[in-house]
C-alpha cells in the first residue's frame, strides 16, 4: 500500500505527537511511527522543571522566564486539542469557587506551585543554598528568606504533631521561591495521542518496523499489518530520546557530540500518611519532592507524595538514596514510617543544545530533533521553535 | 533503622516473589542446577531472611534490591532475573467474589492445619485440576465435612486437569462435581438461626444455589506458560511454581515444576551464551501432559465392557484367579501420568512403568516379580493399588486387601463399604483381618465377592450415629485460650496462634485476610493492635491484646478491590480507548496500582485485556517495583 504524506515523524513518547498536532494544524500531511509497542512506555516527559544548577554558569533569568505558569500554559496550549485549565494561584480550593465559570476537572491542569529549598544549617548543603538564595535575588526571583518552624510549615507532608520538640534544637534553613507552573503530563499526553489517533487513524503506528528510508520513501510494517510505502513530500523528523538511541543512530546517522548528557533519576512514590500540602514543590539536596496527583486534589487532600532524586554516581537505590528520603521524611517531616509505593528509574537528557540538525541520506531529508524528553512545556517549545526553523 | 549497601554481581538471580511460603521450591533446586552445571552463576534470594524487593533496569544488566533481616540493602547486578511465583488462585471477578467466604487453597490449607474452625454444612472447590480434586478428597477423607462440590467455571481453561486417579479418589471419597459458572456469591442467614455461604452457579439449565461453608478456589483457570519473559527480551522471567516440602504431598507438581525449570533452563543457557543440555528426556515427560483425558465409563454402577476389558487387560492387574498361595498387587493406573511414585516405592522392582513410543503407557508392572508386600497400597497419594489374594476357582469370595486413610478407626470384624471407581456402593462385608502388623496406616483383608473384584476400588466405613461437627481439631489444645479484645468486644481465642487465622474462626475475618500471605506481602489485612499498625497475617494472639480495624465492608466484585475498579468500567474504558498495550491501561485506570502491587488482580486484568482486544498476553508478568508492601521503618 502507498501513501503520500508531507512529513514523517519518528520517535516515541510525546514529542512526535507534539509536532505532528502542530504540522496538522499548519495543513500538512503526516504520519507519525513509533518504533515502540506503546507511546509513552518511555515515559520521557516530567511535569516540571527540577532546577537543577550544575552549571555555575546557568542563566537564571532564562529559567525564570521559561518556567512562569504563564510561559507554561503558552507553550502547551496551542498543541493541546482541547481546554487545558489553570489554576494560577498556589491555593487549590475545591469545588472552584463561584463565579468562577465552567471548570473541566477532567482536563489537564496547568497549576502554579511555590519552590521551597530546605537544608540543614551548617552543612554544605546549607552553603550551596546561600548562594542560590543569593542569585535567586539578584536575578530578581524575589526569594522570601525561612528558618525553622515558618520553613517546615511550607514543605509538602510535614508533620505537625510534636513540629515544636521537633524543630527545637536544629536549625532547618531555606527560602520560598516564586511561583512555577508544572502540568498534569498523563492526562495531557493521552489526551493528545487520543485526538491523533482519531484524526490520523492508520498513519499513527505502533511497533513500526521500518524496511527501507530511501528516495523519499519510507517503507514499513507494523505486527499484524501489510508493509506500507510513505511517499514522503517533504522531511522525515526524528525525535531524540534517551530510549531510542540506538535505532536514531542507524536511520538518520551518528548524533551529534556534547549536545546532550545523560543524567539518572530515581523515581520515588510514597504513601504520606497526612495530606500533603499540594502547592509546593520542595528541594532538598539532590531531591525534588511534591504532592502528587492529577486534576484537583480531593478536599482531604492528596496522600501520595513524589520524589525524585539525581544519582551522580551508579548509587541508584543505595545507602545514600536511602539516607537522604530518610532525612527529608522522617527526621525533617516527622514521619514514624514511610510505605514505598513504586519507584523507577529513569534516564533524562540535559541538554546542552537543542537546535535542530538536517541532513538528507539516501535521497530522503531527515532532521533530528533534540531536546524531546525532559519538562514537557520546554519539549513543546522546543517542537514549536524546530518547526519553524524548518519552514 | 539503618540502612547500609552490600553489593554483588551475577548471572541469574533467583528469587522469591510474594506471597511464596517456602523458598527455594523444587522447580528452584532443578533450575539452579542446570544453570550452575553450565557454568553461570546463580544465586537464591527469598526466605525469612531475604526479602527481594524489586528489579531495576539499567543499562546493560538489571539491579536486584535485597533487604535482609538486619535491614541491609543488597544490590545485585544480574544478566537475567527469574522471579518466582505461586501459582494464581482467585477466579474471574464476579459479584461477592471478593469476600472472606472465598479463599484460595494456600489460605484453606492453613485454615484446616491450624484452625478450628466449622466446614459444615459442605464446602465448595472452584477449579477442575489436581490440586482442586486433591483438595477435595483431603476435605472428606480427614472428615472436615460432611460433602465437597467441585464446580469447574468453564473458564475456557484447560481440559480436565485432573488425573483420573485423583477424580477417582474424589468420588470415591463422596465427592460431587458440577460444571456452571459461578455468577453470586453472597451469605445468607440460616433458618433457626446462624449464616450459610450462597454460592449461585449458572449452566445452560439455568442457576443452581449452592450452600456451604465457604468457598475454596483453586487455580489455574486459564491455560498459561509456566515461565513467562516480560517484557520480551529483557530476560526477566516470571516462574510459576508450586511450594510442596515433599514429593509426596503433590506429585504432579512437583513433576511440572522441574519440567519447567528444565526448559527454562534450556532457554536460558542459550540466551546467556553458555552450553545447553539435552531435552529429550523432559520432553519424553512433557508428552505425558499432553494425554487426553482418560475414565472408566459406567453402565449403571458397573464398569462399561469396554472398561472392564481394558482393566483386565492392563499390565497392572493380575489375572484371576490368582496363582494359589500368592498375593499381588493391583493397580489400575491406567491413564499415562508422569508419578512413579509406586515404581519407586516397590522393593522388589515389580513396577516398571515403560512408555510406548508416542508417551503412552506401555508397560506397568510384572506381576510375576510382586511378592504381595503392600508397600504399594500406603505410598500411592492417589490410594488406587488394591492387593488380591488367591482363591479357590469356584470360589464366590476373593481376600482383598486395601488401605485406607479416613478418620474413622477401623478393626478386625467392623462391617465396611466396598465402593466402585465412582464411589457407588456396591456391597458391603466384614474386616477379616489385619495385613502385617508392621504396615502402618493399617492394610485391611476383606472378602469381596469374586464377580466384584474387577468393579471394587476402596472401603469406606459404615457412618456412625454419632453426628460430625464438622469443627475439626486435629490438634488438642495448642495453647490455653486467653482472653482478647476484637473490635471492642471480649474473645477468647487461643494464644500464641495467627491472628489473621484467629479472626476467621470468630467468625470476624475480613475480605482483606483472605490470602493470608505467609510474608505479608499483599499488606492487605492490616489492624491496629495495642494502636500500633500491624498486619494480622503476621501477628499472634497473646493476652490482652487489642485489635482493632476499619468497618467491615461488603463482598466486593471489583476487578481491582484496592483501587476499587470493576470489570465494567475496564471493559467500557478498552472498548473507547482502544489501547495498544496493557501498560496504557494500567496507567490510565490506576488498576494495580494499589496497595496489593497486582497480587489481587494483575493476572485477572490481563485476561480481561486479552479478551477485550484479542492480544496474546500469555507471557504477560507485573514488575511493577516494589513487588509488594515495602514500609520503611524509622
Amino acid at each position: 500500500m502507498k501513501r503520500e504524506v508531507d512529513y514523517v515523524c519518528i520517535g516515541t513518547g510525546v514529542a512526535p505527537l507534539l509536532a505532528a498536532m502542530s504540522l496538522r494544524q499548519r495543513g500538512y500531511r503526516i504520519a507519525v511511527l513509533n518504533p515502540e509497542r506503546d507511546f509513552f512506555l518511555e515515559d520521557s516527559e516530567v511535569p516540571l522543571d527540577f532546577l537543577n544548577f550544575e552549571n555555575a554558569n546557568s542563566d537564571f533569568q532564562r529559567r525564570f522566564e521559561n518556567n512562569t505558569i504563564e510561559r507554561v500554559y503558552r507553550n502547551l496550549s496551542p498543541f493541546f486539542p482541547g481546554a487545558l485549565e489553570l489554576l494560577k494561584t498556589p491555593q487549590f480550593v475545591l469545588p472552584p469557587k463561584k463565579g468562577a465559570g465552567f471548570v473541566d476537572e477532567s482536563a489537564p491542569w496547568v497549576r502554579g506551585r511555590h519552590r521551597v529549598w530546605l537544608a540543614f544549617e551548617g552543612t554544605e548543603g546549607a552553603e550551596r543554598l546561600e548562594h542560590l538564595y543569593l542569585r535567586a535575588l539578584d536575578s530578581g526571583w524575589k526569594p522570601q528568606w525561612l528558618e525553622g518552624l515558618a520553613l517546615a510549615k511550607r514543605f509538602p507532608g510535614v508533620s505537625l504533631q510534636g513540629i515544636d520538640q521537633r524543630m527545637s534544637g536544629k536549625k532547618w534553613v531555606g527560602f520560598q521561591g516564586p511561583v512555577f507552573g508544572d502540568v498534569d503530563v498523563e492526562r495531557f499526553r493521552r489526551g493528545i495521542y487520543h485526538f491523533l489517533r482519531e484524526h490520523l487513524g492508520e498513519l499513527l503506528i505502533h511497533g513500526a518496523h521500518i524496511h527501507r528510508m530511501s528516495q523519499g520513501e519510507v517503507t514499513f510494517q507494523s505486527q499484524g499489518h501489510q508493509p506500507t510505502t510513505l511517499s514522503v513530500q517533504k522531511k522525515c523528523l526524528f525525535f531524540w530520546t534517551p530510549h531510542l538511541v540506538p535505532w536514531i543512530e542507524s536511520y538518520f546517522g551518528p548524533l551529534p557530540i556534547g549536545v546532550a548528557k545523560k543524567q539518572l533519576w530515581e523515581e520515588w512514590d510514597v504513601i504520606s500518611r497526612e495530606p500533603v500540602h499540594a502547592d509546593v514543590v520542595a528541594h532538598f539536596e539532590r531531591i525534588r519532592l511534591w504532592s502528587y496527583g492529577e486534576g484537583l486534589p480531593p478536599e482531604t487532600g492528596w496522600n501520595r507524595l513524589k520524589i525524585f532524586r539525581r544519582d551522580k554516581s551508579p548509587d541508584i537505590l543505595g545507602a545514600q538514596a536511602f539516607q537522604e528520603i530518610k532525612q527529608v521524611l522522617i527526621d525533617f517531616c516527622g514521619w514514624s514510617r514511610f510505605s514505598v509505593r513504586s519507584f523507577k528509574a529513569r534516564g533524562l537528557y540535559r541538554w546542552d543544545d537543542t537546535q535542530a540538525h538536517q541532513t538528507t541520506r539516501d535521497g530522503l531529508d531527515r532532521v533530528l530533533i533534540p531536546a524531546s524528553d525532559g519538562p514537557l512545556h520546554w519539549i513543546a517549545g522546543n517542537i514549536e521553535r524546530s518547526l519553524h526553523v524548518l519552514e | 533503622m539503618s540502612l547500609s549497601n552490600r553489593d554483588g554481581a551475577i548471572d541469574v538471580a533467583l528469587c522469591a516473589g510474594p506471597r511464596l511460603a517456602l523458598f527455594p521450591t523444587a522447580g528452584v533446586r532443578r533450575l539452579s542446577k542446570r544453570l550452575a552445571m553450565a557454568g553461570l552463576t546463580v544465586g537464591h534470594y527469598g526466605g525469612p531472611d531475604l526479602r527481594p524487593r524489586g528489579v531495576v533496569r539499567m543499562e546493560q544488566d538489571s539491579l536486584l534490591i535485597v533487604q535482609d533481616v538486619q535491614n541491609r540493602i543488597h544490590r545485585i547486578k544480574t544478566r537475567a532475573v527469574i522471579r518466582v511465583v505461586p501459582r494464581f488462585d482467585l477466579p474471574m471477578p464476579f459479584p461477592g467474589w471478593y469476600s472472606p467466604d472465598l479463599i484460595p487453597e494456600s489460605t484453606a490449607r492453613r485454615l484446616m492445619a491450624e484452625g478450628s474452625l466449622s466446614w459444615l454444612p459442605s464446602v465448595v472447590i472452584l477449579g477442575v485440576s489436581n490440586a482442586a480434586f486433591q483438595l477435595g478428597s483431603d476435605l472428606l477423607e480427614k472428615r472436615f465435612t460432611k460433602r465437597v462440590v467441585l464446580v469447574d467455571p468453564g473458564y475456557g481453561s484447560p481440559l480436565d486437569g485432573a488425573w483420573e486417579v485423583e477424580r477417582r479418589r474424589f468420588a470415591r471419597n463422596g465427592g460431587r462435581r458440577v460444571t456452571g459458572e459461578p455468577v453470586h456469591l453472597a451469605r445468607v442467614e440460616r433458618a433457626g438461626g446462624g449464616t450459610d455461604v450462597e454460592l449461585k452457579v449458572k449452566d445452560d439449565q439455568g442457576v443452581r444455589v449452592l450452600t456451604c461453608a465457604r468457598v475454596i478456589s483453586v487455580g489455574p483457570f486459564a491455560e498459561r506458560l509456566g515461565f513467562r519473559e516480560y517484557p520480551p527480551g529483557s530476560l526477566w522471567y516470571e516462574f510459576e511454581n508450586t511450594e510442596i516440602k515433599e514429593f509426596i504431598d503433590d506429585v504432579d507438581h512437583h513433576l511440572l515444576d522441574e519440567e519447567r525449570a528444565d526448559y527454562l533452563a534450556h532457554t536460558l543457557i542459550r540466551h546467556l551464551g553458555a552450553k545447553p543440555f539435552d531435552l529429550q528426556a523432559t520432553r519424553q515427560q512433557s508428552l505425558l501432559r499432553s494425554r487426553n483425558s482418560f475414565g472408566f465409563e459406567f453402565e449403571g454402577k458397573w464398569l462399561s465392557p469396554a472398561s472392564l476389558e481394558k482393566v483386565q487387560q492392563f499390565s497392572g492387574t493380575p489375572v484371576i484367579p490368582v496363582e494359589p498361595g500368592k498375593i499381588k498387587a493391583s493397580i489400575d493406573c491406567i491413564e499415562s501420568i508422569g508419578c512413579r511414585v509406586c515404581e519407586r516405592a516397590c522393593p522388589a522392582g515389580a513396577i516398571q512403568i515403560k512408555r510406548d513410543g508416542a508417551g503412552g503407557l506401555g508397560e506397568f508392572m510384572s506381576v510375576d516379580a510382586c511378592t504381595g508386600c503392600g508397600i504399594c497400597l500406603n505410598a500411592c497419594p492417589s490410594r488406587v493399588p488394591t492387593m488380591i489374594e488367591s482363591a479357590p476357582e469356584d470360589s464366590s469370595y476373593t481376600t482383598m486387601i486395601f488401605s485406607y486413610f479416613g478418620p474413622d478407626s477401623l478393626g478386625v470384624n467392623d462391617r465396611v463399604r466396598l465402593l466402585s471407581r465412582r464411589g457407588d456402593v456396591l456391597a458391603t462385608t466384614r474386616i477379616r483381618g489385619r495385613f502385617s502388623d508392621a504396615i502402618e496406616p493399617p492394610l485391611w483383608r476383606v472378602e469381596v465377592p469374586t464377580h466384584l473384584v474387577r468393579e471394587v476400588s476402596g472401603i469406606a466405613a459404615i457412618p456412625s450415629a454419632v453426628e460430625t461437627t464438622g469443627v475439626h481439631d486435629l490438634y488438642q489444645e495448642i495453647g490455653a485460650r486467653v482472653e482478647v479484645r476484637i473490635q471492642g468486644e471480649q474473645r477468647r481465642v487461643r494464644d500464641g496462634q495467627n491472628l489473621s487465622v484467629a479472626l476467621y474462626e470468630l467468625g470476624m475475618a475480613r475480605a482483606n485476610d483472605t490470602l493470608m500471605c505467609a510474608d505479608g506481602a499483599c499488606g492487605l489485612c492490616q489492624v491496629e493492635i495495642d494502636g500500633v499498625r500491624k498486619l494480622a497475617c503476621q501477628s499472634t494472639v497473646r493476652q490482652g491484646m487489642s485489635v482493632q480495624f476499619s468497618k467491615l465492608k461488603p463482598p466486593s466484585s471489583d476487578l481491582c478491590p484496592c483501587e476499587e475498579v470493576s470489570v465494567q468500567y475496564v471493559e467500557q474504558w478498552i472498548q473507547q480507548h482502544k489501547p495498544s498495550t496493557l501498560e496504557s491501561l494500567i496507567e490510565q485506570t490506576s488498576v494495580m496500582q494499589g496497595r496489593c502491587h497486582g497480587t489481587l488482580c494483575s493476572k485477572n486484568v490481563a485476561l480481561c485485556f486479552e479478551r477485550m482486544t484479542g492480544k496474546d498476553l500469555d507471557s504477560f508478568a507485573y514488575w511493577m517495583f516494589p513487588w509488594s508492601d515495602w514500609v520503611i521503618q524509622g
